[in-house]
Formats: C-alpha cells, sequence, structure tokens
C-alpha cells in the first residue's frame, strides 16, 4: 500500500463532518427513538404481563409471518423483534446515502476534480467517506447499546446487538462503495445500493415467513441478529463472518477505483440517439421521461413485494391463534367483520401504500430539483408557460402514483387469487384494496405541489406531514391514540381496518377535491413567482 | 418600433436592489451589445425580458407585448442562450436539441445539420459527458436552428475555444444580415466590437452609457507612442494629455479626444521621427467605467 494514495484524507474527513453535519445526527440518533417506540409500545401493551403479550404474539401466524419468531420474552426481546427491520433500514440508507453524496456526487458535480488538484490521493475520498460512514454507524451503535442497557439489556447483550446493528450499516456502505465505481451518474449508484437493501428486506421477510431459521438468514444482513441472538444465547462467533462479508464490497471499492478515472465509470457510458424519437416534443414528454427509470424501479420493487405478501397471505391468514393485538388493534375488532385470509394483505398493500406516498412527494419535487439545477430556464424561453411546465410533472405524478397502486392490486390479487385457488373470488377484494389508497396518496401530491408552488423554500415540509401521519399510525396501533386524532391522516380513511364494502366512498372522493385544489393553488403560485436561477 | 424598450426597471431581491434604474431601447435589425462586469445585473435584465423573472417596477415592451404576461407569444418570436448551459444528464445532445426546437416551435432540420457540423458536435453523446463549452454548443446549435426574430444571448460564447467563437460570430452576421434583432450580452469586448452596432454599458444595477462605438469611443482616449527629434516637454502643459511616461525623445502618452490639434502642434515643433495612434478600446472605456469602482474598493 502507497502512503500517497490515501494523501488529504484527514482534511476530507473534516469536510465531509462539517458538510454533514445537520444530516449525520438524524440517521446516527433515529434508531434510539425507533427503540424508544417500540419499548414505550410494548410497555404499554404488556406491563407485568410482558411475556405473555409476546408468546401471543409469537403463536399468530400472522405477526410472526412478518416479523419471525420472537427469542427472547422480554423487553430486550421485543425491541430485537420489532425495532431490528427499521433500524437496519435506517442505517442503511444513512450509510448509503452519505457514501455516495461525498463520493459520485462530488465526482458528478466536478468537486472531485478540483479537490484532486490539490495534494490528494486516488483514495483519499472513498477513504475519508467511508471512515465518515463507519464512524456514523459506530457511534449509532454506541447509542443503541446505552439505550438498551438503560431500558434494562445486559451490557454484553446490548453490545453484541449494537454492533451486529453497526455490520449492517458497514455492509451498505460497502455495498455503495461499489455501486459508486461502475456509472457516471449518483443517481444510478443509489439505483443499485437501494435495489440490494430493498432485496435485502425482501429476503428476510421470506425468512421470516419459512420461521427465520433458513439460509437467508446468513445471506441478507436483514436477518443476522437470527445469527448472533442478542439476549438469546449471545453467538458472538458470527461477528467474524460479518466483519469478512463487510470488507468484501470495501475491498472491492478499493480495486475499482485504482482501475478507473476520475468522473469515469468502470462501465462505458452508453451514447444516445443522434435525434429524438418524433413524440419526443413536449414538457410531458420530457416529465415522462425524467421520471421513467426510478418509476419502473418501484414498479418491480412493488411487485415483488407484493407477490411474496400475497402468496403467503391466504394459507397464513387461515390458521388459529391469532394474537389479541392484531384481533383487536386501535380497540377495534376489525377481524371479526373480515374474511380471515385478507388480515394479512390488507396490512400488506398498507404498508406498502404509506411508501408510494413517499413515490408521490419525490414526483412531485422533482420540478424543484430541474429548478434549483438550471435547467427549466431553457424551457421557461420558449413556448412553455409556467403552468404548462408544472402541470406536465403533476400529471407524471398523479398517473405514476396512480399505476403503482394499480398495478399492485393487480399483481396482488393475481398471486392472491391462485394462491388460494379462488381466483375469481379474491381478484376483485384485493384490487379495491389496493386502489383505494389512490385518493390518500394523492392528496401528498396536491401537498407537495401546493408547497412548492406557494412557499418553495419550505416545500420539504410535505416531509413533515409524510412522517406524522406514518407516527399517527404507530401510535393508534399502540392504542396511545384513538381514531378521532387518526383520522387526521388521509390513509385513515383507506386503513387495512376498513372492509372493502364499507369503505367511506364520500370521503375519499372528498380527498380527491382537496388534492385537485391543493394542486391548483399551487399551480397558480407557480404562475405568479419567480424562478430560481442561477447567479 | 423598437423591439425591446425598458424604461425606469428595477428589481429587488427582498433587500437586494438588483436592478436600480435600467432603461434601455434595442432597435429592430440591430446588434445591440449589452455590456458589464459580473453581478452588475445583465442576466437579471435578460430573465426579466424573458419573463422568467417579474420586475418590481418600470415599463417594458417587448417585440411589443408584455414579456410576463404574453410569454409564451412572444417566445414564440424569440430565442436565448444562457451562459451556463444546465442540460439532462440522460439525454443525448441530439435528443436535447430536437427537444428544445420543438418547445420553440420547430426548427429547421437541414440548418441543424449544417450547424452540427459548422460547431463540431457529436449529437450522440449524453449530455452528462459534455464538456461546457459543448454545453454551450448544444444550446447555440438549437437556437440558430429555430426561426425567430429576436435573439438574445447571455454570454454564449464562455467555454468556447477561439475557433468556435469565430463561427458564432459567423452566425451572428447572418442572423443580422436577415434582418433579426440580436442582444447580446458579453464581456468579451472584441465579440461586442466586431458585431454590435450599438452598446449600452451597466454598472450596479443602472445603465451608464449607451450609444455607437464611435460615439462611446468619443468619450474616451487615444493612445499615441511617439519619437521626437528634441525633447517635447511642453505636452504636460496642455489640458487633454494624461499619464506621459517618457524614455529619452519616446514619449507615450493618452489624449483625450478634443486635445488632438494642440498635441500635434507641440510634436510639430519637436520634430516627429515616429508615431503610432491607438484608437480608443473597448476595454479603456470599460476601465473608465469600472476602474473607479476597483480602485475604490482597493482603498478601502
Amino acid at each position: 500500500m502507497n502512503n500517497k494514495n490515501f494523501a488529504g484524507t484527514g482534511i476530507l474527513f473534516k469536510l465531509f463532518l462539517h458538510r454533514d453535519r445537520f444530516l449525520l445526527p438524524i440517521w446516527i440518533f433515529l434508531p434510539v427513538v425507533l427503540i424508544l417506540i417500540v419499548a414505550s409500545t410494548f410497555s404499554s401493551m404488556g406491563g407485568e404481563g410482558l411475556e405473555n403479550v409476546l408468546l401471543d404474539f409469537d403463536n399468530d401466524p400472522l405477526v410472526s409471518a412478518i416479523l419471525g419468531p420472537v427469542m427472547s420474552f422480554d423487553l430486550t426481546g421485543a425491541i430485537v423483534w420489532r425495532g431490528t427491520s427499521q433500524i437496519a433500514l435506517t442505517l442503511g440508507l444513512g450509510s448509503l446515502f452519505t457514501l455516495i453524496r461525498h463520493t459520485r456526487v462530488d465526482e458528478e458535480t466536478g468537486r472531485s476534480e478540483l479537490i484532486r488538484s490539490y495534494v490528494t490521493g486516488t483514495y483519499a475520498s472513498l477513504t475519508a467517506a467511508l471512515t465518515l460512514t463507519i464512524i456514523g454507524n459506530l457511534i449509532a451503535g454506541i447509542l443503541i447499546a446505552i439505550t438498551i442497557i438503560f431500558l434494562g439489556g445486559s451490557i454484553t447483550s446490548s453490545l453484541l446487538y449494537a454492533i451486529t446493528m453497526v455490520t449492517i450499516g458497514c455492509f451498505f456502505a460497502g455495498i455503495s462503495g461499489v455501486a459508486v465505481q461502475l456509472r457516471e451518474s449518483s443517481g444510478s449508484a443509489r439505483g443499485i445500493s437501494i435495489t440490494v437493501l430493498g432485496l435485502g428486506i425482501l429476503l428476510s421477510i421470506l425468512n421470516n415467513t419459512v420461521g427465520a431459521d433458513s439460509f437467508l438468514n446468513w445471506i441478507t444482513p436483514m436477518a443476522w441478529q437470527r445469527l448472533t441472538q442478542p439476549f438469546a444465547g449471545d453467538n458472538w462467533i458470527y461477528l467474524i463472518y460479518f466483519i469478512i462479508i463487510c470488507a468484501l464490497p470495501i475491498i472491492i471499492s478499493y480495486v475499482l477505483t485504482a482501475r478507473r478515472d476520475l468522473g469515469e465509470g468502470i462501465f462505458i457510458p452508453r451514447s444516445g440517439p443522434k435525434e429524438a424519437s418524433p413524440r419526443f416534443s413536449s414538457p410531458l414528454a420530457l416529465a415522462w421521461r425524467l421520471k421513467k427509470k426510478n418509476f419502473f424501479g418501484w414498479i418491480i420493487a412493488t411487485v415483488l413485494y407484493i407477490v411474496v405478501f400475497a402468496a403467503f397471505s391466504p394459507s397464513l391468514s387461515k390458521t388459529e391463534g391469532m394474537s389479541g393485538w392484531l384481533s383487536n388493534l386501535g380497540g377495534t375488532n376489525w377481524v371479526e367483520d373480515m374474511e380471515l385470509g385478507y388480515v394479512f394483505i390488507s396490512i400488506g398493500i398498507y404498508l406498502m401504500a404509506l411508501f408510494v406516498g413517499i413515490y408521490a412527494i419525490t414526483t412531485v419535487f422533482r420540478l424543484k430539483k430541474e429548478e434549483n439545477e438550471g435547467r427549466i430556464e431553457i424551457l421557461l424561453d420558449k413556448q412553455v408557460s409556467r403552468t404548462k411546465l408544472m402541470r406536465s410533472h403533476l400529471i407524471v405524478a398523479y398517473l405514476f402514483s396512480a399505476t403503482l397502486l394499480l398495478v399492485m392490486g393487480i399483481a396482488g390479487g393475481l398471486a392472491y387469487g391462485i394462491a388460494s385457488g379462488d381466483l375469481g373470488g379474491n381478484f376483485g377484494v384485493i384490487f379495491s384494496m389496493s386502489v383505494s389508497k389512490i385518493p390518500p396518496v394523492w392528496i401528498f401530491v396536491g401537498l407537495s405541489a401546493l408547497l412548492y408552488g406557494l412557499f418553495p423554500r419550505i416545500s420539504e415540509f410535505s416531509w413533515v406531514i409524510w412522517i406524522s401521519c406514518s407516527i399517527l399510525e404507530l401510535t393508534w396501533e399502540a392504542k396511545l391514540i384513538d381514531w378521532s386524532l387518526m383520522s387526521i391522516s388521509p390513509y385513515a380513511y383507506a386503513h387495512y381496518t376498513i372492509q372493502i364494502t364499507e369503505l367511506p366512498y364520500l370521503s375519499l372522493f372528498l380527498l380527491i377535491v382537496i388534492s385537485l385544489l391543493f394542486t391548483t393553488i399551487g399551480l397558480l403560485g407557480f404562475k405568479n413567482r419567480n424562478i430560481q436561477t442561477k447567479a | 418600433m423598437n423591439a425591446i424598450e425598458i424604461k425606469n426597471l428595477t428589481k429587488s431581491f427582498g433587500k437586494a436592489h438588483v436592478l436600480k434604474d435600467i432603461n434601455l431601447s434595442v432597435k429592430q435589425g440591430e446588434v445591440h451589445g449589452f455590456i458589464g462586469p459580473n453581478g452588475a445585473g445583465k442576466s437579471t435584465t435578460i430573465r426579466i425580458l424573458l419573463g422568467i423573472l417579474r420586475k418590481t417596477s418600470g415599463d417594458i415592451s417587448l417585440l411589443g407585448g408584455d414579456p410576463w404576461k404574453d410569454a409564451v407569444q412572444l417566445h414564440k418570436r424569440l430565442v436565448y442562450v444562457p451562459g451556463d448551459v444546465t442540460l439532462w444528464p440522460d439525454l443525448s445532445g441530439g435528443e436535447t436539441i430536437d427537444l428544445l426546437g420543438r418547445l420553440h416551435g420547430g426548427l429547421n432540420v437541414e440548418r441543424k445539420k449544417q450547424l452540427l457540423e459548422l460547431f463540431q458536435l457529436d449529437p450522440t453523446k449524453k449530455s452528462r459527458t459534455y464538456s461546457k463549452g459543448n454545453r454551450q454548443k448544444v444550446a447555440l446549435v438549437s437556437a440558430f436552428s429555430c426561426e425567430a426574430d429576436l435573439y438574445i444571448f447571455d454570454e454564449p460564447t464562455s467555454g468556447l475555444d477561439p475557433l468556435m467563437e469565430e463561427i458564432f460570430q459567423d452566425c451572428v452576421s447572418e442572423v443580422k444580415k436577415a434582418g433579426k434583432t440580436v442582444l447580446l450580452s458579453s464581456h468579451i469586448l472584441s465579440e461586442v466590437e466586431n458585431l454590435c452596432d450599438r452598446v449600452s454599458i451597466i454598472r450596479q444595477g443602472q445603465i451608464v452609457e449607451t450609444g455607437t462605438l464611435d460615439q462611446l469611443r468619443h468619450l474616451t482616449r487615444s493612445t499615441i507612442n511617439v519619437e521626437t527629434k528634441k525633447s517635447a516637454t511642453r505636452l504636460e502643459e496642455l489640458s487633454g494629455t494624461h499619464g506621459i511616461s517618457q524614455n529619452g525623445f519616446k514619449y507615450r502618452f493618452s489624449i483625450d479626444s478634443n486635445a488632438l490639434n494642440d498635441v500635434m502642434k507641440v510634436l510639430l515643433s519637436a520634430g516627429i521621427n515616429s508615431m503610432t495612434v491607438e484608437p480608443p478600446s473597448l476595454e479603456e472605456l470599460f476601465m473608465r467605467h469600472y476602474g473607479e469602482d476597483i480602485r475604490k474598493k482597493e482603498e478601502n
């Protein structure tokens, strides 16, 4: 190893740390928040009889199909059982975004070129970014351990659990380290890394449905706590395996970095067509083109997800032994009203619909990105009015988000129908479950349009609303709030506890009207405001 | 009727008064230079003309219409090239040119092919891989392939090499020959000197000078290099001479244009061996307007 290849790493590390001083704490502290939410939920549910509650869950075929078996029947066990997937997701996303932000994004924007013209080595950026990401994970790990010890976990088991979580984060740092080497765009690196992350989640769900002791424990990091078994045996030895698995992609990323030019990828960029196709001639065509790739990614993810869910649903939901918590969610006895087979899939569809809300927001904000990066200046000097430009992006947001739910309904309906052996009887119900989520998702299109059009600087507030709706859902499930508060969330009107035959059509119709109203106001705002331009 | 008529235009972003008082008229069929240093308000003025930014106050007529209200109709008749073109990384250059041309209302395919040749641009490359100069070329090819009455350029040749700069100048000359109007913002002064009929100079959000190049030259000084047979110290007594430097009987100094007669009398009496006169350049004009700002800053 040659020292000059690492020159400047320290300075770059300080620079990256400074640039991330607000972002880093978010994903470092989020696991603590998640643990506290899980802990308070279970404390409020079980109190003294927590063991019985967990036993009840463990016997519930439906719940354990999603979360796998409980490994130890106390508060720490509940945290590991319920919180691991969220913590792994947080650290995974935090790691991959941090790493890509300081490597490929810097190369894409030309900052790396400037940096490399000073005394900095080939590996400096990658090393500094990896160090930052790994240190971020380590701090998150320390906080996780302290939190669980504080909640009554043993020191050694808490540490083992925390280290397991840290290795998951580091694994995804390594994966994105490889992903940034492949192509010259940061979007492609993000796409690859998130795909791996999504695959990990999917495999862990699959693993849970088969009892969580399959070979998948070795394959997907999202199931690594099943190997080390913190609070339930503490198998430290597996950490060696994790460290090797984490080191592999990191080593590969160094090898690839050395073999490519700055700004280039390992794969040679494809050239494009010499002329545009005749139909590529409107802002709408452009909006579609800009979002196409991302959209197909979502379609694939949605279909994979729902097919897995739907295929297992019929057999799972019909079995006896549903836990009291699930059948008495938020104080309702919804399971009595709903046909038993639909319980599992309706939750699955609901969860995905929440995520389609994220898709809706990001799709609207693509226009914001276009504005910030100075690309709408060369459109507005043409025969393109502001209204037409924004409308194009909104049409795509409305259509694509609805299409996602339609596709989920069709794929879920087919998979469920085939798995249950009664396609004709079930398809319509599953399809309606999915399609009924269109109005709440559209609220996020309308809301984002309103904020972007009128107050572009605070348009990120859409995310606050989305997160609030998710928190409402969690706190309602934990019986901390009642339905009247839950019904602030647009998702409440197509909630998974509501039977398809009893959907509140008027409310859903009103949601669509509100969304369109928001959109109209947003369009008017955009029509009358300054466009942000580069100086 | 003038193609562009701006009266008392102001523009503020919050407390920042970017444009204080812009008065600008561009006649039909002329190439009008718009010069000034960075941050003087050139791009802001142009973006208001395009209806991308909204004016704070003042009157603007663009091709007889209101650039904010009638933006879309007016844009049929104009094309624009910004100084820093940002493109869609995933689109090829060819796709971008076609899209922009179609959004304008159609482009001349034959003309586009010629321009791609002239500017030596490979349209199959993804925009992500283009250098700054090549991104400018994409915008220029698209603009010159379109039919328009008014061409607005905002430092269009930044990043282009001298060969391409010349091709740009040829394209503008052609456009001018066809009787179209051009507003060319630039700080490449040779470009302005070669192309422009009239020039407006902007400084700190105000137009400080407008006129033909000859008129503007009149405001500034020629530089004289002269070698005399005997001493010509009387030069220093004249009111119109400035910055005299002497090396033996060689003198170098600048003169106000109205002092030429007096200077020649003194020189003739001293006997002239050789003499060159450098005409006032736009550079000097520029420095005369902005040198003051720089000096003030240095004092602070």
